[in-house]
């Protein structure tokens, strides 16, 4: 009697942290899809951004090609999720890039249609930023749930394998300079 | 000087002198009066009860179930007689001082003694899940800087029915402020006191949490350890929820915390931002002994109504897309 109660409890205990690991897991998809129509949102904004600045910016033609071309290979089907992270780091970087150099252009700074894109680009950032809190807030928990015990034992029967955060790049780790911001030149 | 531009101490003690006191000074006498009646009330109700003990004890046979009910008369009827001669008084120093006060602090509003926020908008923060019993008091309405604002006291109990009895909770009891922002943020988000994780810690804390969410409203685990052990934040929106409690704005709310010892729930319904700041003192009644209302009480409600507006700008929901 003891013995079937036992039993079932483990029964029911297992069933209990299957199904917790498994909402952990869908969790963390949803995170990501989150943070996928955000960047989606992102890239729409790019052809938009990059039409409203051309005839102003022509010294920055570069960057602009540079912006294009991430943006067209990021749209790209069979893109591996970890270069796909690596292209919206380097968007990201870009985009910085240019709203800094904007400050040059002051017809540019006061166009009305370019002032609603950078409060549509800036929203698509702020954005952007808590999809990638809220992706790492998923996969804390779910990473919390594959190594604690007792769900680490379920874990492993269901061969579930522990998830890298979002890390900001290394260029965003350095020191700004301050100099180089004003003078126009990456930091 | 108005509540859209913070007051200094200086300009609260100016108001203080300048147009309340002398409203205080005109109602010491009716103040004297009153007090004189309750005494007299409160001696003519003690010799009538300890009449009644005595007839009733004649034959040194009064028990202990009927001394309870005597005394438990004595309080009742002492309390109700004691609020109904006080209420002219009451009614009058609301008039001439409370309501002195809000004109000055925000020009434009209204105030109503008897009035109180609607249960529409009570039900509608989602702050509290059941209660039975809605009333309040001292109700204001009125515009500080770019919102509109309503604020009242409350008092909300729930009934907890046994099998043997049937006992009364007090669900909520404080100022309740219901605000219209100026924009739509989109999204239901919940900032709670926190009960579990600074108690139990973060682990089990957390499991609690999760399991206290109710209606549309999930746990958002937040980054900062300091603002997690202070608030519980439950939202329909995960990435809505962290646009709004930005790093920046968590260290404000931790800030504002430390700051303000009073338990606070907000909630924010799209173009609504409700705050319950919950105390147990009554701030708009005047005192029977010593000042009516003394400069540190006038301190205080400024204080009380400045906290909602803190609190908003603390929000910074003018970043918040």
């Amino acid at each position: 009697m003891f013995i079937a109660i036992a039993v079932g409890l483990m029964y029911l205990s297992g069933l209990f942290i299957y199904n917790s690991l498994i909402g952990k897991k869908n969790e963390v998809e949803n995170a990501m899809g989150g943070l996928d129509a955000q960047l989606k949102q992102r890239y729409d904004l790019i052809p938009n951004l990059v039409s409203s600045v051309k005839n102003y910016m022509q010294h920055e033609a570069s960057v602009l090609e540079k912006i294009v071309e991430l943006r067209a290979q990021g749209l790209k089907k069979n893109i591996r999720p970890g270069e796909k992270e690596e292209l919206n780091k380097e968007i990201s970087k870009s985009l910085n890039g240019l709203m800094v150099q904007v400050e040059q252009y002051p017809e540019l700074k006061a166009s009305a249609n370019f002032q609603e894109l950078q409060r549509t680009l800036f929203s698509v950032e702020e954005n952007i930023a808590a999809s990638r809190r809220f992706f790492n807030a998923a996969v804390t928990d779910y990473n919390n749930a594959i190594e604690m015990f007792p769900s680490n034992v379920v874990a492993r029967l269901m061969s579930l394998k522990r998830r890298e955060v979002f890390n900001i790049p290394d260029y965003e780790r350095k020191s700004v300079s301050v100099q180089n911001l004003f003078d126009g030149k990456a930091s | 000087m108005n509540l859209n531009e913070k007051i200094s101490k200086e300009e609260i003690k100016q108001l203080y002198s300048r147009k309340i006191r002398p409203r205080i000074k005109k109602l010491e006498n009716l103040r004297r009066e009153t007090l004189l009646y309750v005494i007299i009330y409160v001696i003519i109700l003690t010799l009538v009860t300890y009449k009644i003990f005595l007839y009733l004890n004649h034959d040194n046979d009064v028990g202990a179930e009927t001394l309870k009910w005597l005394m438990a008369a004595y309080g009742t009827v002492l309390g109700l007689g004691a609020s109904f001669i006080s209420r002219k008084f009451v009614k009058t120093f609301k008039k001439e001082v409370i309501q002195e006060l809000f004109k000055a602090l925000i020009p434009g509003s209204t105030y109503m003694t008897t009035s109180f926020v609607d249960q529409k908008s009570f039900k509608d923060s989602k702050i509290f899940d059941s209660y039975n019993n809605y009333s309040g008091e001292d109700h204001v309405r009125g515009t500080i800087g770019p919102l509109q604002i309503e604020f009242s006291e409350l008092l909300v109990k729930k009934e907890i029915n046994s099998s043997k009895s049937k006992t009364e909770i007090i669900v909520f009891r404080g100022l309740f402020f219901a605000i219209k922002l100026h924009k739509n943020l989109r999204q239901n988000t919940l900032i709670l006191h926190d009960r579990s994780e600074s108690i139990l810690g973060r682990s089990v804390g957390r499991y609690f949490q999760k399991m206290s969410a109710r209606d549309e409203y999930r746990l958002v685990e937040l980054e900062s350890v300091e603002f997690e052990k202070l608030y519980a934040v439950y939202s329909n929106d995960q990435i809505k929820s962290r646009v709004l409690l930005r790093p920046a704005v968590m260290e404000n709310l931790t800030s504002f915390k430390k700051k303000y010892k009073d338990r606070i729930d907000v909630s924010i319904r799209n173009d609504r931002l409700y705050i319950a700041v919950h105390c147990f003192k009554n701030h708009f009644e005047p005192k029977m002994f010593g000042d009516i209302i003394s400069f540190k009480d006038i301190r205080e409600v400024y204080d009380l109504v400045m906290l909602a507006r803190e609190f908003e700008e603390e929000l910074e929901l003018e970043k918040a897309s």
